[in-house]
């Protein structure tokens, strides 16, 4: 009899929040009481009439193709605006693990901004389209460079719309100002542009970033390491062709060493421990051929989890073929997989649309406590959908 | 009969998500009840043992193969496991000829009780076919077995003083390793070339059975310079025996209720073959007469000892039989159900020292029971093989034949009946996993 051996690691946290426990698991809520539900309440300019206000305002931290990044137990939206929707570069925290879960103003707008620039003349991050240029970095075990929110680089950052940046900039938890822009000294190699996209892989503890193909990157793979601030360029490009934009959304399976993109009706799988192997285009019945939604990973049960609007979520269970040969981390991605979506329609709150503008992290797993999150615009709660058992 | 055969490596058919052997982080919270399948973690699997690791508040079902509960304790915990793949629930009729398995026989029937006796001069009062006076003491029951179906019994009416002998099961290694190995090979009933060999059943009598090393009987495991001089004629180095079995009670078969009798059974030995006055052996048994009190289930006493100088069988006087009783290994019983006994032998080389000598490992599993408890390891101080070797040409001493004995010992026994059961019996050269019931 052949038998084969695994560790499960659990990780247990702080005792779940008060609000959480009464949640029906899988259904999804909106959490609406409290001081700061949205967004708007931390609104540093409720007037609308500060320097950094531009045309849109404050509602342009969730609309203008706007990034974000889940830790533990909260979500981080940080310089978030760009173009000439919104010149504020402030951070904010959406805290689940407290018993009232709320948002936090954490860092204040920069009263002084500066228009194509990747950070305004106060030294601060200016305000940009994030897309899916950041991730959060969590405590690194001999270094202080975690616990921070991490953008790569900024996208049509404020002002002409035409620029963008590639100065990494970052938010370290607990403080109230961001990092310097010599915390980073290293440029990030490769896309500036709105279609490339990054995730952090705990294992490796890197972050991982898949260009696009605009204009001459070639979809390059390339990753960071944190504790000494150095980029690597891999040799993976991708196999076939997947849309540029400013909608996809990714995660990464920590598990099976993929990082996988999402776009519509389609993935593309980049095998994070071949990382000189073509990343793979795949079609995946059930996914929607429309809208511009979010994806995350479900650590529970291993799964891919899609959201785009309302209260569908579109489950994939990677195949047990995704790779070749006995389905190992050792053998290459397998080319003739077929990754299929199941449809869920849990109960509870209903979501709200996404931005048409996309939702990248804005749709997340959080830790503490288990579930998926989501927040669609400043004037709207936070929906959360409570999974302390697997998909 | 449903029974694990296992091998020692390899994890064809057996996927763990992410990879075999790797780790998977699973976040929860205190307080939060958690709800986890274990079994999506991993394809092709049939069951999953948890083998070590805990947290708090957290426990493991086998059954269900999820972890369920609420944590109570914040930290990091390793919950190790290991998944054994679907060939383990399959009939094991089908994984006889599965990789490893070198010989099997179970007791369905009575032709093979009967044909796998092994008297061909005994004749005596329980001579199982009965060539003799007296009752016929093994015999073949029809249903009632490991899984449901016949097994063999052996039985010894109280009061009789007739010979009540052990019944010996001779087995050259050819038998478990040639192109024909298997039932037919030394099966007489199914026109095996090799005939079964009996002893008197107190001494070991005056029948030897000599087997000649040959091409086409090797030796199991001998001295290096034969095995490097001769390396056709031997094979192999450990290997695994295991017994399907159920302890007797008094009277009548188990599990009656109490009260049971306390019997000595040998269920295995292996054996050097080659000499007229030389038998090395390592031998296990059952416990003694008298050593356990009313309403107890008896226990596998383990004996160890070499005997090599007295004839075969036991009996030996030479200065190295060595033959004790040894009960510091705890004190398993039988559970009244069909049992498993599991034997690891690692036949050593004669000058071997350290890890390098022979070696015998004992688990056992009561009925139901999915995994084995450990309840004999000895390292042997000298090696059980010898040079003495002076029948055959030419002479090659090592480990020669596995005997196995479906035994008791009648001197201890003048007034106490027992019954015996045996159901099955395996020889691997890979590891046996315990049966299903």
């Amino acid at each position: 009899m052949a038998y084969a051996d695994k560790t499960i690691r659990f990780v247990v946290g702080a005792p779940a929040p008060a609000w959480y426990t009464p949640l029906a698991d899988q259904q999804w809520a909106a959490l609406t009481g409290g001081p700061a539900p949205q967004l708007s309440d931390v609104d540093p300019c409720p007037a609308a009439n500060c320097p950094y206000t531009g045309n849109t305002g404050f509602a342009s931290v969730c609309s203008s193709y706007v990034g974000a990044a889940a830790s533990n137990d909260s979500m981080i939206i940080a310089f978030q605006g760009g173009h000439h929707d919104y010149a504020g570069n402030g951070v904010y925290e959406f805290m689940f693990s407290e018993n009232t879960p709320r948002w936090y103003r954490r860092v204040d707008p920069s009263t002084s901004v500066q228009e194509d620039v990747g950070y305004y003349a106060d030294g601060r991050p200016s305000s940009r389209h994030g897309y899916k240029s950041d991730c959060f970095i969590p405590t690194l075990a001999g270094s202080s460079n975690g616990s921070r929110y991490f953008t790569a680089y900024g996208g049509s950052t404020w002002g002409s719309g035409n620029f963008t940046t590639n100065l990494a900039a970052s938010w370290q938890r607990g403080t109230s100002a961001p990092d310097p822009q010599s915390f980073w000294p290293n440029a990030t190699p490769g896309t500036l542009s709105y279609d490339g996209y990054l995730c952090w892989d705990p294992v490796t503890e890197r972050v991982w970033k898949r260009d696009g193909a605009y204009p001459t990157y070639a979809y390059a793979l390339r990753s960071f390491d944190p504790r000494t601030k150095a980029w690597t360029t891999h040799g993976s490009t991708v196999a076939g062709s997947f849309p540029d934009g400013a909608y996809l959304s990714a995660l990464i399976d920590p598990v099976r060493r993929v990082m996988v993109m999402c776009y519509r009706g389609q993935i593309v799988v980049t095998d994070i421990g071949r990382p000189d192997d073509p990343g793979r285009v795949y079609s995946v019945t059930g996914l929607p051929a429309s809208g511009n939604g979010g994806f995350a990973y479900e650590p529970l049960g291993g799964k891919w989890v899609q959201w785009s609007g309302g209260s569908t979520l579109r489950v994939i269970t990677p195949p047990s073929n995704y790779r070749t040969g006995d389905g190992s981390p050792s053998n290459a991605l397998n080319a003739s997989a077929t990754y299929l979506a199941a449809t869920i329609n849990p109960g509870g709150a209903t979501p709200t649309a996404e931005q048409g503008t996309g939702t990248h992290g804005r749709f997340a797993y959080i830790a503490n406590p288990g579930g998926f999150a989501v927040v669609n615009a400043v004037n709207q709660p936070m929906y959360f959908f409570k999974c302390a058992t697997a998909l | 009969m449903r029974v694990f055969i296992a091998r020692r490596t390899g994890s064809a058919g057996i996927q763990w998500i992410g990879g075999n052997g790797t780790t998977t982080e699973v976040p929860v919270t205190v307080g939060a009840a958690v709800d986890y399948d274990v079994a999506a973690q991993v394809t092709g699997e049939a069951s999953i043992d948890l083998m070590s690791g805990s947290v708090p508040g957290l426990t493991y079902d086998p059954q269900t193969k999820r972890i369920t509960g609420t944590p109570t304790t914040q930290g990091s915990y390793d919950l190790a496991f290991r998944a054994y793949d679907t060939s383990a629930e399959s009939d094991w009729q089908t994984r006889i000829s599965g990789p490893g398995v070198v010989w099997y026989h179970n007791f369905d029937n009575a032709a093979e009780v009967n044909q796998f006796l092994w008297s061909s001069g005994y004749g005596g009062g329980n001579d199982p076919n009965r060539n003799g006076t007296g009752a016929p003491y093994v015999t073949h029951q029809p249903s009632g077995g490991a899984d449901g179906g016949g097994f063999m019994r052996l039985t010894y009416p109280l009061g009789s003083t007739a010979g009540r002998g052990g019944s010996y099961w001779w087995r050259p290694f050819n038998a478990f390793t040639g192109a024909t190995n298997g039932r037919g090979t030394d099966d007489p009933g199914a026109s095996g070339a090799h005939s079964p060999a009996a002893w008197n059943v107190t001494d070991g009598g005056s029948t030897v059975r000599r087997w000649t090393i040959d091409a086409s009987n090797p030796a199991f495991f001998g001295p290096a310079a034969s095995m490097s001089a001769n390396p056709t004629k031997y094979y192999g180095t450990d290997f695994y025996v295991q017994l399907r079995t159920r302890r007797a009670q008094m009277p009548g078969p188990p599990p009656d209720a109490p009260p049971f009798s306390y019997i000595t059974g040998k269920s295995a030995w292996l054996n050097i073959t080659l000499d007229t006055s030389t038998a090395n052996e390592i031998v296990v048994y059952g416990q003694s007469a008298g050593e356990d009190t009313v309403g107890q289930q008896p226990r596998h006493r383990m004996y160890e000892g070499r005997n090599r100088s007295g004839g075969p069988g036991l009996g030996g006087n030479s200065e190295t039989d060595t033959i004790s009783n040894d009960d510091g290994v705890g004190d398993w019983r039988y559970s009244g159900g069909w049992d498993t006994l599991l034997y690891h032998v690692t036949p050593g080389p004669r000058d071997g020292t350290g890890a390098n000598r022979t070696r015998l490992e004992v688990w056992a599993a009561h009925a139901g029971e999915t995994s084995y408890t450990k309840i004999w390891d000895i390292l042997y101080s000298a090696a059980y093989e010898t040079a003495a070797n002076t029948l055959g040409s030419p002479a090659y001493d090592g480990w020669n034949a596995l005997i196995l004995a479906i035994y008791h010992n009648g001197s201890a026994f003048a007034t106490e009946p027992f019954n015996f059961d045996y159901d099955q019996v395996i020889f691997s050269k890979a590891f046996i996993a315990c049966p299903q019931a």
